[in-house]
């Protein structure tokens, strides 16, 4: 495959994720950071950020399964879970967290179920759109391409 | 609104029909109705029982309930509730009303009518008992009379009979009978009422008398006497005691058998008038026999007889012989009942009614009328029974009694009826017995009831009817009196409720813009974010050194941009900051003055360029130390003077301000006349808020300090005056295309006043622009409100010309120099000053050929002679550098020109802040030292002057001590270099400059770029306390210089940037900043460069990151690292404190060395374990969060005189959050996601100083 044409993709499928709001400036800080010292830094983070969330996302679906639900616990989850996902820039994520916090706050099950559906969701999906992205810029890497900015 | 319309419909219902509603409300209440009146039924008959006591006090609670907003909910309802008890409490009162006038009614008519009733029934009783007791008096006569003559008639005929005993012979039994007839005539003869006297004799022999009344004839009735014997009369006598029948029927037949003549006689004599005829025994009137007399006594009938048409009464009596063993005779009296009924016609006629006397068997004795009491029968008259008579009054009367009583008379047959009704009429019947032995009798009297009650019946009607219309006519009139009333206060409940319903929708309306501000004042974070990153990234692309010139353009340009969004957005967030009541006004002291001037330093340097001239005109009263919020303070007139700049095309900009002292009129002098007026006006109508204003300002020491912003611009049209000052408001729409702007500002600029306790408003101006006046109520410290100590310059004499381009400024600092005894000479141009200059110094200055050229005025004349008339004065010259013509090399030859004075005057220059290097260096070597950038205001006046004197004294002293004037001049520049320095100190927001101290501030450094940072290079100790001010703002706002050039010409922009972010730094790097160590310079010196660029800034630090999400724990470490700061991440709070104690313990051992040493090894050898320079804490995370862990940290720290800044991370955004942040002992706080730059620099404000 053309190296060229990999890394136009990867632009463009960045630009998108940009664009339909998966993720925000925050992301381009963290590709910021990343330098010859920490060349993985962006997929360390992430990955980092995918096992806090599915352990977070399970904890969160623990509680709320349980009969006297402690909404105090699902917060705290809550809100880590908007921590990191506002740290990576995963903004869709961030903003079903406020919802689910609000949902939370008035001690509404069903509008946490809801928004846990709706997290899970959006967590899926900038899973599958940032593996998507770091295989495309391995594929880059592995044709001996550089990643572009 | 159903249920009140319901309500209504049902009110008014109610009063259709009010006379009915007294006596049916019941029925009405009851009847079938929807549920919501039903409902509003069970209210009212709660209501009703309480009404009076409830309806007022509920009024006056419902005016609480106005003000008191929170019972807002209860309000409508309770209004709905008291409109329905208006409406219970008429149904009430008419109810009541209707029972009253029923009752007085009833009770009215009750009086009348019962006892006249009463009271004439009795007088009719005895009216009738008399009526009836004469005829029946009459009637006991009558029989009284009757017995009497009959005992008489026996009496005598016992005599008689006795005198004759045994009469053997014929003749003398004629003889006997003879002597008994006229006994008997005699009798007969003495009274005129007797219908007849009757004796009939054992033997059957009748003696009788008659009268007939009707033909006033008397007649002698004797039966033969050829047919009885004395013989047999034994016989009889014995039959008789035998048998009574047999005896009876002999006497008779043997009777009938005998011839009776009848002879008439003279009524009078009783002679014989007639022959005797015979008559036939069944013309006989009713002659008494022994079978009337059975058992020897008297006995009493009542008999009819041929000739009469009233009933007779007969007695009869026996005449017994002289052994009084036998009935020889029975003697028969005949009273006719006549009489009785003449008597009753009598009465009757005077009073009407009618009478009857019956037997008690019920034939009728006597009527009143002159209906016949016999009937002919075939046998002959008998009589009739009362219920038979043909007088129908009786006859009804009598079959009433029979219908009511029957057989069953009550004893003694005494009825009294009032109300019998005979025929359709009433009448009274009363009935009284008379009970005579062997015939007792009945009376009855019949009265018409017309005839005693008629009247009083007729009355009694007519009154009932005044008194029922009457009082239905009450009734109407006092429900619609009822209706009109209650109407009234049924108008004020709907009115009452519309109020309320239109407050609460108010506050509804006022909930939800609330519900906006908050939602605003939430967004903070999320809002300010994203654009502090997008700057502080573009700061760091800028910094980059591959950009090409055009890319440099365009990232310049997208800066511009952003920190244009920024600042509408923070202009935003502070409106919506103060309408959500988040906004706290800070109380610290600061100095008004300084601040003040500060603005105008930085706006004057905007204003050049357009050709505005912007002074300051502060009064000297006004405090030099306020306690506020200096922020704030400084805030609004930055909006108002960059709102007057953008206006602003040419003229001047006037920041006019005064101290409000109503007692102290003199101050008032300087003032315009017109400011003067209008200031008059303002304080009649500020007299009453300022009455209660100034009690309290008198306790709190506070002031109130008037300010005018007066622009020559374009004006506002006075019926914008008031909107102006609202959100998004342009006083000219069209403004928003050339001028730009949001119309944010002058709305912060009001919510800060009012906040603040003051007011704004635009007051009418001579002459075109805008003339903004407010007062701000601001609190003076306790202790220091004595007055700058002012150098008292009359005494010096000095004396000053302003040669200066802008008038307004001269022609303030002119009035100014003046009031404080300066004389004062102006000059707007070169070529005056120069004239000025010939005018003074003429004598020593002939060679300049200007005096034929320019004559001076007169004023201008007198004022130059003034200044000449002074001893030895000391003469200052402030010349503007614009004065010269810089344009070409002329402005060399014209400094030479005054070159020549230098002896005699010491100049000041007023020096642009673009003025060029060169210029400056000119001079500095021409030894004019006294410097000051535009614009020029009392402060810097007083510093020039000050110095100027000081350098005379200075000079004096060394004139007597014979020192040369080079060594004078070095001290001089000396002193004045201190006089700088100093002034400095306290003026943080000067704008002088000053080659050899090279001392500068935050605004100059701005301005002047590379110079500045030079400058901060070279900062000397003295002036080390205004670096440290500027610091903050420095490393803040490095990154900005390089594109500050460009931004010139929005300059709006940067005060409100600067002051927010300064106001942020200051209060998270709070007072301990001021006790920096100089010692830090050269530090400072390598961060601040390298804060700059923005590379590995943080090289040496050591960071203890507390982040529980391992996300961004990692990207903030990288972050840091990134930097070259050396990162320790931990999990939770409890590893920061144990990470920190250990590192702590150890570090106890080496607390004895000296801290310059501690210093050494901090900057030397990084790789030990050194404490930490800094901990970054987030607030939530789990086991111990950082509010916790920071107190812990504190606490440990206590006593080993450490302070390791920790900066708290946080994800709010919120004021409290931060105020919670710093309670707990943290220095700063960052929100989340991390910021770089604004992460990079709040690191550095604070580790410079542990450093």
């Amino acid at each position: 495959m053309d190296v060229v044409k990999l890394q136009k993709q990867l632009v463009d499928y960045r630009a998108s994720l940009y664009h339909e709001a998966f993720l925000d400036e925050q992301f381009t800080q963290l590709q910021e950071l990343q330098d010859e010292n920490n060349p993985d830094f962006v997929v360390e983070v992430v990955s980092l950020f995918f096992e806090d969330s599915e352990r977070l996302l399970n904890e969160l679906a623990k509680a709320l399964e349980q009969q006297s639900i402690d909404f105090k616990r699902v917060d705290a989850h809550v809100h880590q879970l908007k921590g990191s996902s506002s740290s990576i820039g995963a903004q869709r994520v961030q903003k079903v967290c406020i919802t689910f916090r609000n949902y939370c706050e008035e001690q509404n099950v069903e509008g946490c179920l809801k928004c846990l559906q709706q997290v899970k969701h959006e967590y899926s999906l900038v899973k599958t759109k940032l593996e998507t992205m770091f295989k495309l810029q391995q594929q880059i890497l592995a044709a001996g391409g550089s990643i572009p900015m | 609104m159903k249920t009140e319309m319901l309500a209504l419909l049902m009110e008014k219902k109610a009063f259709e029909t009010p006379p009915r509603s007294s006596s049916e409300s019941s029925p009405i209440l009851a009847s079938p109705m929807a549920t919501p009146l039903r409902k509003v039924f069970n209210r009212i008959s709660g209501f009703a029982s309480s009404w009076g006591r409830k309806t007022a006090p509920r009024g006056g609670r419902i005016f609480h309930r106005d003000v008191e907003q929170e019972e807002f909910q209860y309000a409508s309802t309770q209004c709905l509730s008291s409109y329905y008890s208006v409406f219970v409490a008429r149904l009430a009162i008419m109810v009541m009303l209707a029972i009253l006038i029923g009752l007085l009614t009833i009770l009215t008519w009750h009086f009348t009518r019962i006892y006249t009733t009463r009271s004439l029934n009795t007088l009719a009783f005895g009216l009738r008992y008399e009526l009836l007791q004469r005829p029946i008096l009459r009637m006991w006569n009558i029989l009284n009379s009757t017995s009497e003559i009959t005992t008489t008639q026996v009496k005598l005929s016992e005599y008689v009979i006795k005198r004759y005993s045994k009469p053997t012979t014929q003749a003398e039994q004629v003889e006997l009978y003879q002597m008994m007839k006229d006994v008997t005539w005699a009798l007969f003869a003495s009274r005129k009422a007797l219908n007849a006297i009757t004796i009939n004799y054992k033997n059957g022999f009748v003696q009788a008398f008659h009268r007939d009344h009707r033909s006033n004839n008397t007649f002698y009735i004797y039966s033969d006497l050829v047919n009885y014997s004395i013989s047999t009369s034994e016989s009889y006598d014995t039959k008789m005691l035998t048998s009574r029948q047999g005896w009876n029927d002999q006497f008779f037949h043997g009777n009938f058998s005998a011839i009776w003549y009848r002879e008439p006689l003279d009524p009078v004599t009783g002679e014989k008038t007639g022959k005797a005829k015979p008559i036939p025994p069944d013309d006989l009137i009713n002659i008494a026999g022994p079978s009337q007399v059975p058992d020897g006594v008297a006995s009493w009938h009542v008999a009819v007889s041929k000739y009469t048409d009233s009933p007779l009464l007969s007695a009869a009596l026996p005449v017994r012989d002289a052994s009084n063993t036998s009935i020889v005779a029975v003697v028969g009296v005949t009273t006719a009942l006549y009489s009785v009924g003449q008597l009753m016609k009598e009465l009757v006629e005077v009073h009407s009614g009618y009478i009857y006397l019956t037997s008690q068997e019920g034939y009728l004795l006597a009527t009143s009328t002159n209906a016949p009491l016999l009937k002919n029968t075939t046998k002959g008259p008998k009589l009739m029974m009362a219920v038979d008579s043909e007088d129908h009054v009786i006859r009804m009367g009598a079959q009433w009694l029979q219908n009511a009583y029957g057989n069953k008379f009550p004893p003694g047959h005494v009825v009294h009826v009032e109300n019998a009704n005979l025929g359709g009429k009433h009448y009274y019947i009363d009935s009284f017995f008379l009970n005579l032995k062997r015939l007792p009798m009945v009376g009855v009297i019949i009265i018409p009831r017309k005839y005693i009650m008629g009247k009083v019946d007729e009355r009694a009607l007519k009154t009932l009817i005044i008194l029922i219309s009457a009082s239905v006519c009450i009734l109407v009139i006092g429900c619609v009196c009822i209706l009109i009333l209650t109407n009234g206060v049924s108008k004020e409940m709907k009115l009452r409720a519309e109020l309320i319903s239109h407050l609460d929708a108010r506050r509804r309306a006022e909930a939800s813009s609330n519900y906006k501000s908050q939602f605003l004042a939430n967004m903070s974070h999320e809002l300010r974010t994203p654009m502090a990153a997008v700057i502080g990234l573009l700061d760091i692309l800028i910094c980059d050194d591959c950009l090409t010139n055009e890319q440099y353009a365009m990232v310049t340009q997208i800066r511009k941009c952003s920190t244009a969004l920024l600042r509408l957005l923070n202009n935003i967030l502070d409106l919506s900051k103060v309408e959500s009541g988040k906004l706290v006004l800070e109380e610290t002291e600061f100095d008004l003055g300084r601040e003040l001037e500060g603005l105008v330093d930085m706006f004057s340097v905007q204003c050049i360029n357009h050709n505005v001239e912007t002074v300051l005109d502060l009064s000297d009263d006004i405090p030099k130390l306020v306690r506020g919020d200096s922020a704030r303070v400084v805030q609004v007139f930055a909006n108002l003077i960059s709102n007057s700049i953008k206006f602003t095309t040419s003229g001047h900009i006037i920041l006019r301000g005064w101290c409000e002292n109503p007692n102290v009129s003199s101050d008032s002098g300087k003032f315009s006349p017109d400011r003067k007026k209008s200031l008059s006006a303002l304080r009649t109508k500020l007299k009453q808020h300022g009455n209660h204003m100034k009690k309290a300002s008198k306790r709190d020491n506070k002031m109130i300090l008037w300010f005018e912003v007066d622009d020559t611009g374009c004006g506002i049209d006075p019926s914008k005056w008031e909107s102006v000052f609202e959100s998004f408001e342009q006083a000219d729409p069209s403004t928003t295309r050339t001028h730009g702007g949001t119309g944010l500002g002058l709305c912060i600029v009001k919510t800060l006043v009012h906040k603040m306790g003051g007011e704004i408003k635009v007051v009418k101006k001579n002459g075109p622009g805008t003339l903004m006046r407010l007062f701000l109520l601001l609190s003076t410290p306790a202790d220091g409100t004595e007055q700058h100590g002012q150098v008292d310059f009359a005494k010096h004499s000095v004396a000053v010309i302003l040669a200066l381009n802008g008038s307004m400024g001269r022609l303030i600092m002119s009035q100014w120099l003046s009031r404080n005894g300066v004389p004062t000479l102006e000059a707007s141009e070169w070529n005056e000053l120069t004239q000025i200059l010939h005018e003074l110094f003429h004598a020593r200055t002939r060679n300049c050929g200007f005096d034929s050229h320019y004559s001076l005025n007169e004023t201008l004349r007198s004022k130059v002679h003034c200044i000449q008339d002074m001893r030895n004065p000391a003469y200052v010259i402030v010349v503007d550098l614009g004065l010269l013509d810089l344009s070409t090399d002329i402005w060399k030859e014209q400094l030479n020109f005054l070159d020549k004075f230098s002896g005699q005057v010491k100049f000041a220059w007023m020096l642009n802040h673009d003025t060029s290097n060169a210029i400056k260096m000119e001079l500095r070597r021409k030894g004019h030292i006294l410097m000051v950038n535009k614009p020029l205001y009392k402060a810097k006046m007083l510093h020039i002057l000050e110095a100027v004197i000081k350098e005379r004294y200075v000079e004096l002293q060394k004139r007597r001590t014979n020192g040369t004037k080079g060594t004078a001049k070095e001290g001089d520049s000396h002193e004045c270099l201190e006089i700088d320095s100093s002034h400095f100190e306290t003026c943080s927001s000067d704008d002088s400059d000053n080659s050899e101290s090279g001392g500068t501030n935050s605004v100059s450094s701005v301005h002047t770029g590379e110079e500045t940072r030079e400058g901060t290079v070279k900062s000397s100790p003295s002036n080390c306390q205004t670096l440290k001010n500027c610091l903050v703002e420095f490393t803040h706002l490095g990154s900005e210089v390089n594109d500050l050039r460009a931004e010139e010409d929005q300059c709006n922009a940067r005060p409100k940037l600067h002051d927010t972010e300064d106001t942020k730094y200051e209060s998270s790097n709070s007072p301990e900043q001021h006790s920096v160590s100089s010692s830090a310079k050269d530090r400072d010196d390598s961060y601040t460069s390298k804060a700059a660029n923005g590379q590995k800034s943080l090289e040496g630090l050591r960071i203890l990151l507390a982040e529980d999400t391992p996300v961004l724990q990692r990207v903030a470490t990288i972050m840091l690292e990134k930097m070259g700061a050396t990162v320790i991440a931990v999990g939770d709070g409890l590893q920061a404190v144990d990470a920190l104690n250990c590192v702590l313990n150890g570090e106890v051992y080496r607390r004895d060395s000296s801290l310059q040493e501690r210093r050494n090894r901090l900057q030397t050898e990084i790789s030990d374990s050194p404490p930490y320079d800094l901990i970054l804490m987030d607030c939530q995370m789990p086991k111990m969060d950082g509010y916790e862990a920071t107190k812990a940290i504190r606490k440990s720290e206590a006593g080993t005189g450490w302070h390791i800044p920790i900066v708290a991370l946080t994800a709010h955004a919120m004021s409290s959050d931060e105020a919670k942040c710093l309670e707990v002992g943290m220095d700063a706080y960052l929100t989340k996601p991390i910021d770089y730059k604004l992460m990079v620099s709040t690191i550095l404000s604070l580790t410079k100083r542990s450093a």
